[in-house]
């Protein structure tokens, strides 16, 4: 604090001070109480022994024994992994060129298409699941539109119910998000950096290569790592659209709670899962600090 | 202040990536007005059947209601409790600030599984009977990290020397809020309210976990979704996007007021400031 | 009195005065010990305030019980699930306050354990003696009837399961379970998320028991029900979603299909899904109406339950449903489509319908559920696991 500070009387002084923590409490009790909490509570359920629809007793690890040793446990897992590597990298690999564009060629035309974009993050989860099943179905709209165009003559079988249509449906879902971030990682940057580039004499590739995603490239690690949690932690799209190809762990971990009732497991592989994606938030902020990208600033 | 460049690629992608977005919604909007009960192509004509039975039926308009009475409490809870929050985060001690901002902030990074199905485990544990009530406890939870983002990023932007002043020319605390903070921060404030009632009226993913028997907007579509599917799950659906669509239009321009303002405002005290 | 009566001067007012109460006492006492409750009469209690209802949707039956609802001020909250599991998962966690709920009957052993199940009150339901005599015999094929004679649920619909399939692209259907593993239905065969009902009806179509199942004998099912989930493209969350499938053209037939799908199909428009029972025979359900330990509004609970074994009423509900009549009176009532979903009026099976049913009810058992602890068969956690499994493998 400033000199002006120290000269008012010491009540103000230790008014001004006790104040923040007491304006920020009523939040952080709500959040202890109904976020901290609850989460501690749901990790010692995944050392308990499972009854039917209960639980008892003292404490083991069957239930993590049984979230690893379970062959379908693994398969899940593994599709959960794949998935949302591909949509988080679908995601940042299409958010990038639209962020750019808005950001440096967009002009007077910025702040609607920024809005329509945006905008599409509030259309209803569920919504598009059911829609994306109406568009890849083998009647849906994207088979009868190309056999009425006569480019097919059998309608695609394999556009739905597999892990193609829980990742199209997931992009979709995830897209909005994206661009919004990477947006914002690009607001600071000014156009007479990319410019300049440009007037050296790089071209297209260069300037991406050696401009841009260096200044990105913080953005765009977070929101890759943040795509990837959720979308590997779906449980309702690969329900509807997943079939049996795409079925993901997070399916597994709502069945286990609310089907089976078998709570330890459920907390047992939701903790699994949690431990794998802290590993990757701690893999991205230490990867980012190892090449220098995590803090680069720029006076626009 | 911005240059703008020809970038045909990225142009390309953009309108793609739009059409791509808008494709399955024009979709949905567009079958809520179908003559027939059929969801596939081609179709048939135009009615307003669909929106008339929907409209009519009583489990609709309760789910509605449901939803629009715990989206507005959460709203009402983050803006006050988030508002304070946002100061006192922005104004504690610097040893304070980590592990508050982890707590406030954690919750976006959490898939709504856990955070769902953790409140469940929690309030069985309590004997806390599942209702609206516990609906709107863990919307906060879930709506609570985005209004701190956007108050947060609203805070940083103030300029600490016009409260100073106002403090060193004798106003308490309250009167330095009320006068010289608010004025500039409400508009964020509120397009980030707008904000978390659009966030809440849409969640699905926790609330599945934590209501009890009465119905929420998603939950109703959800329940649809289970059933076989007519075009009244497009009605519904077109309703819950408009509204949100709407409530995202507000906080938009909000936000936009606020930069415009904030713009105008720096040029404008150093004109005004007189002793 | 303080003197024995001869010694005491009666008065002519007085005596008849005692002998008008004597009268009016004895006279009384019939209407007082009803009025207590506690006499030979069973009456259906007052109905009023809410019903938290939680089961399938559409065994809330709104429209066949919308009359009586208006005329008691009664008002129906439902939770729909998805599959059966959901709800003494919801239960369990906490639920809340649910007055009714319904249980397909192989499930009462597992929530008599549970502690969900309340006794029901058979004098509130004078009704119940206009069931088929099949349902209130208490052998062990009615589970709802307890070993003391409690009733823990009341059955007001039951059916059978069959292949459902869609008539337009495949007129007439199919005959036996075995046609849907045809490699001509590769990935066109309706699969449905419910592990007690797969593994009971594949139990039933090799000829085992699922509620007595060796482990062993494990492996015939597990082979049969991966080879048909490999039929399938995905495995649909709920009864509504596969008939929505089905509608969309993704699949063809249904295993372990139900007729409600025809009534699904219908009101979305499309009047081509049937449903039929192949040769092999399927299992049936019975689901019953039961009061769970949670509900609040017992009284009228059980009104709701005396008024769906009204014989106009049960065949309304069977009419709505698409499903079977309970009451014996009610199969006359139902019209021609519903009656012909099931044998009522097969010769072959016997003389009265009440002895067709019981006819059908051998060839199409209700049957029970896996243990839920047991060294010698599978229980119930292991075949739910084993269904993971499958889904997965397939």
């Amino acid at each position: 604090m400033t000199s002006v500070t120290e000269s008012r009387p010491p009540s103000e002084r230790d008014r001004l001070r006790i104040g923040p923590v007491a304006l920020a409490l009523p939040a952080a009790a709500w959040m202890l109480a109904f976020f901290a909490a609850p989460l501690v509570v749901f990790l010692v359920y995944s050392f308990l022994t499972a009854k039917l629809y209960d639980v008892s007793g003292p404490l083991t690890l069957e239930a993590y024994r049984d979230a690893v040793t379970t062959e379908v446990n693994r398969t899940l897992a593994v599709n959960s992994l794949v998935v949302g590597v591909c949509v988080a990298a679908a995601t940042v690999a299409i958010g990038l060129p639209i962020a750019y564009w808005l950001r440096f060629a967009a002009g007077r035309w910025q702040v609607l298409v920024l809005f329509l974009i945006t905008a599409t993050f509030f259309a209803s989860y569920l919504v598009r699941i059911y829609a994306w099943r109406s568009i890849l179905g083998e009647n849906g709209l994207l088979n009868s539109g190309l056999e009425r165009l006569g480019i097919l003559d059998e309608p695609l079988g394999f556009l739905l119910y597999n892990r193609f249509s829980v990742s199209v449906a997931l992009v979709h879902i995830f897209l909005p998000y994206v661009v919004l971030v990477l947006y914002a990682g690009f607001r600071p940057i000014s156009p007479a950096l990319v410019e300049a580039a440009q007037d050296l004499g790089a071209n297209a590739f260069a300037r991406w290569r050696r401009v841009v995603l260096p200044l990105i490239a913080a953005p765009a690690a977070t929101s890759f790592v943040l795509v990837f949690v959720l979308a590997a932690a779906d449980y309702v799209t690969p329900q509807f659209l997943g079939g049996t190809d795409g079925a993901l762990l997070g399916v597994r971990i709502q069945a286990a709670l609310t089907g089976s009732g078998n709570w330890p497991l459920g907390a047992a592989l939701s903790f699994l899962m949690l431990a794998a994606f802290l590993s990757c938030y701690a893999l991205t902020v230490i990867l980012l600090r190892a090449l220098r990208l995590h803090r680069i600033r720029f006076v626009s | 202040m911005s240059t703008t460049q020809r970038s045909p690629v990225t142009f390309a992608v953009t309108m793609l990536a739009l059409l791509f977005l808008y494709l399955p919604l024009v979709v949905v909007v567009l079958f809520s007005f179908h003559a027939t009960g059929a969801l596939s192509f081609p179709f048939t004509g135009f009615s307003f059947r669909w929106y008339r039975d929907t409209f009519g039926s009583p489990t609709f308009s309760s789910a509605l209601q449901n939803s629009a009475i715990v989206a507005t409490s959460v709203a009402i809870l983050t803006l006050v409790l988030g508002t304070m929050a946002a100061f006192g985060l922005s104004r504690c001690r610097p040893r304070l600030r980590a592990p508050l901002a982890a707590l406030f902030f954690l919750p976006i990074t959490l898939p709504g599984l856990f955070v769902g199905i953790a409140l469940l485990v929690y309030f069985a544990r309590l004997d806390v009977q599942l209702s609206l009530t516990t609906v709107m406890i863990a919307h906060f939870v879930f709506v609570f990290p985005y209004f701190m983002l956007v108050a947060m990023a609203a805070l940083d932007r103030l300029d600490p020397a016009l409260e100073e002043a106002a403090s060193d020319l004798g106003a308490s605390p309250w009167k330095v809020f009320r006068k010289v903070t608010l004025p500039q921060i409400w508009p964020i404030l509120a397009g980030a309210t707008a904000l978390a009632f659009a966030l809440s009226f849409d969640e699905f993913i926790i609330t599945f976990f934590v209501i009890g028997p009465d119905s929420t907007l998603p939950m109703f579509i959800f329940s649809k979704l289970r059933r076989t599917v007519d075009p009244s799950i497009n009605v519904v659906s077109t309703v819950l996007m408009a509204t949100t669509l709407f409530l995202w239009a507000v906080a938009f321009v909000f936000a936009l007021r606020a930069e415009r303002g904030r713009t105008r405002r720096a040029g404008g005290v150093l004109g005004e400031a007189t002793p | 009195m303080t003197h024995p009566p001869f010694s005491t001067p009666f008065t002519r007012v007085e005596l008849l005065r005692r002998s008008g109460l004597v009268v009016l006492t004895v006279g009384a006492a019939p209407t007082l010990l009803a009025a207590c409750g506690g006499g030979d009469e069973a009456a259906a209690p007052e109905a009023s305030g809410t019903i938290d209802y939680l089961s399938w949707e559409g065994y809330d039956i709104p429209d066949p019980m919308t009359d009586w609802k208006t005329a008691n001020a009664v008002d129906v909250q439902s939770t729909y699930i998805g599959n059966h599991d959901e709800i003494q998962a919801k239960i369990k966690a906490g639920g809340g306050s649910y007055d009714l709920i319904t249980y397909y009957q192989g499930y009462k052993p597992l929530y008599s354990e549970l502690g969900i199940l309340t006794t029901i009150d058979t004098d509130k339901i004078p009704n119940i003696e206009n069931l088929f005599p099949v349902f209130k015999e208490a052998d062990s094929r009615n589970l709802w009837i307890d070993e003391d004679g409690n009733w823990t649920g009341v059955p007001w619909t039951w059916g059978s399961i069959g292949i459902t399939w869609d008539d337009a692209e495949l007129p007439g259907g199919l005959d036996s379970w075995y046609d849907l593993l045809d490699p001509k239905f590769k990935g066109k065969v309706g699969v449905i998320n419910d592990p007690l009902g797969a593994f009971t009806l594949t139990a039933h179509i090799l000829g085992k028991d699922p509620s007595a199942l060796p482990k062993a004998e494990y492996a015939e099912i597990e082979d049969f029900l991966t080879k048909m989930v490999g039929q399938a493209k995905s495995v649909a969350p709920s009864f509504g979603d596969m008939t929505t499938q089905l509608i969309a053209g993704d699949i063809v037939a249904c295993y372990q299909g139900w007729a409600y799908q025809n009534s699904l199909a219908a009101g979305a428009g499309n009047d081509n899904v049937k449903t039929k029972t192949p040769t092999e025979g399927a299992f049936s359900f019975c689901d019953l109406y039961a009061v769970p330990s949670t509900s609040d509004n017992v009284d009228t609970v059980h009104a709701w339950i005396n008024e769906a074994l009204v014989p106009e009423r049960n065949a309304a509900i069977a009419e709505y449903l698409v499903a079977a009549v309970t009451v014996e009176e009610s199969a006359a009532l139902i019209n021609a489509d519903t009656k012909a979903l099931y044998p009522y009026d097969d010769l072959e099976l016997g003389d009265s319908t009440g002895d067709r049913l019981a006819k059908l009810f051998e060839l199409a058992p209700f049957y029970g559920m896996p243990p839920s602890e047991s060294d010698e068969y599978i229980t119930f956690s292991e075949m739910s696991e084993k269904w993971e499994e499958i889904k997965q493998s397939a």
